[in-house]
């Protein structure tokens, strides 16, 4: 670099100066080879140009670290965190589900075939709980091997019971917002606590949406069941019933999952577009 | 490596990161809604790999290495990003660079100028191309070295070092014509 006097440099010396000022930048982070470092530090001595440049500059990093650094993490985050971490990591245990895919699919066949008829009669019964299965889609056929309306509609008091167990269950208040639905018309068959093979708490709900069957999971993200069957089944998909015993060729199940504030939530329905419903379930923090 | 997954461990190289962590997600999400999510699946995802983690290397460049990624991933995934908001704006660097703005007017009563633009900070920073806002960052508040940022971002050292003298030129003259628009400065 030249060491001009400050007037000529005033007058002529924009390339050097603009050379300099991005030098500046990496000087200023102490980043610059000590040849250059030391050039730099030459002109800021002899310059006032430069040396108003530096000021400025240093001045606008100072304040902007004081000010960009204000934030920091809430502690309920930190704690949420850390009781994430207690779980097993939620994708190692998916990847250990998809190399059990084999053998899951004949035992979800016999348990589908024998047991899950007295659960599609009972609402109130303990739902997937312990159970572990891969998709929604294979949770709601398990539920509804025929693929039709669940039965038994749950009383009147329904949305009351579903923010009573959401509540107990998840510690916000779940609802559905029934006048969103537009033509879909749903009725509420059971509200039930579902505990995943970790021990964690989840919601299960069963609804029929225009008569079909449609069945919802709602987490705390991080190692819940829920978490799983929302991985496995990332966003909207339509699927074969496949371990449906009673499916017909044309049988579909709209399997849709979403992340939420800090739950996941999962819906399948058989024959039917879910993305109506998912968008109607609200979940209340207060 | 560390081996088996050992929770305590980890939490402890966490604990120290959890603000930086935070800050930076919440000035790089496009939807704020979605900055716990983000963690939480950044946090899930460095407990999963963790045991690849190599002892004695640096954990925080680590754990923003997986940040940053599940950043792109949230936002490709939303769609838009707050880059493609301003990438069409033309910003010459001579052209700023050779203006007068009101730098030495400011400079006389920083102060209070500055106090007067402190909620326009974020404003301006989110005019920022993205990578330009990532190096920024990841060097002035996190103090991540232009080789870190390098190996993180997967571009050149030369290349970290352009994006944050462009970040800085930008936004320093964003402040000065803010502050102009104010009435801050005369």
């Amino acid at each position: 670099m030249s060491n001009r006097p400050n007037k000529e440099l005033d007058r002529d010396d924009t390339d050097e100066c603009r050379n300099c000022r991005e030098l500046l930048s990496a000087y200023l982070d102490s980043e610059l080879d000590p040849q250059s470092s030391l050039e730099i530090s030459e002109r800021l001595r002899k310059f006032e140009r430069c040396r108003d440049c530096f000021a400025r500059e240093k001045f606008l990093d100072d304040w902007m670290r004081v000010k960009l650094a204000e934030r920091g993490m809430p502690e309920e985050m930190w704690q949420q965190l850390c009781e994430q971490v207690h779980e097993p990591a939620a994708r190692s245990r998916l990847a250990s589900f998809r190399s059990l895919v084999a053998v899951a699919a004949v035992v979800v066949l016999v348990v589908a075939a024998v047991g899950y008829r007295q659960y599609v009669t009972s609402s109130d019964e303990a739902g997937i709980a312990g159970e572990r299965r891969q998709t929604m889609a294979e949770l709601l056929s398990a539920a509804a091997p025929q693929l039709v309306a669940f039965r038994d509609p749950a009383a009147e008091n329904a949305l009351e019971r579903l923010r009573e167990v959401s509540r107990e269950v998840l510690g916000v208040t779940v609802s559905l917002e029934l006048n969103n639905l537009g033509r879909h018309q749903v009725d509420i068959i059971g509200v039930s606590e579902g505990t995943d093979a970790g021990g964690r708490k989840y919601l299960e709900l069963r609804l029929n949406c225009c008569h079909h069957p449609v069945i919802v999971a709602i987490g705390k993200c991080g190692g819940s069941a829920v978490c799983e069957l929302c991985e496995a089944t990332d966003g909207p998909r339509k699927q074969r019933p496949s371990c449906c015993p009673h499916s017909a060729p044309s049988d579909v199940i709209e399997v849709q999952s979403e992340r939420r504030d800090g739950f996941m939530i999962a819906a399948a329905a058989a024959n039917h577009p879910v993305d109506a419903l998912l968008k109607i379930i609200r979940i209340d923090r207060a | 490596m560390a081996g088996r997954r050992d929770k305590a461990k980890f939490l402890s190289l966490l604990q120290p990161n959890r603000d930086s962590l935070y800050r930076f997600a919440a000035r790089n999400v496009w939807n704020k809604d979605q900055v716990t999510d983000i963690l939480q699946d950044a946090v899930m995802t460095a407990w999963t790999q963790f045991p690849r983690f190599e002892e004695g290397t640096n954990f925080r460049a680590w754990v923003f290495k997986i940040l940053l990624n599940t950043i792109y991933r949230y936002n490709r995934k939303h769609g838009r990003s707050k880059e493609h908001a301003f990438e069409d704006e033309v910003f010459n660097v001579e052209n700023v660079a050779e203006k007068s703005p009101p730098w030495p007017s400011i400079l006389q009563e920083p102060e209070r100028v500055m106090q007067g633009l402190d909620d326009r900070l974020v404003t301006a920073l989110e005019t920022l191309a993205p990578t330009e806002r990532h190096c920024f960052l990841l060097r002035l508040l996190e103090d991540f070295s232009y080789k870190e940022i390098s190996d993180q971002l997967n571009i050149p050292i030369g290349t970290v070092m352009s994006h944050v003298y462009r970040a800085r030129l930008k936004l320093r003259e964003r402040l000065a014509a803010l502050a102009a628009e104010e009435g801050l400065v005369k």
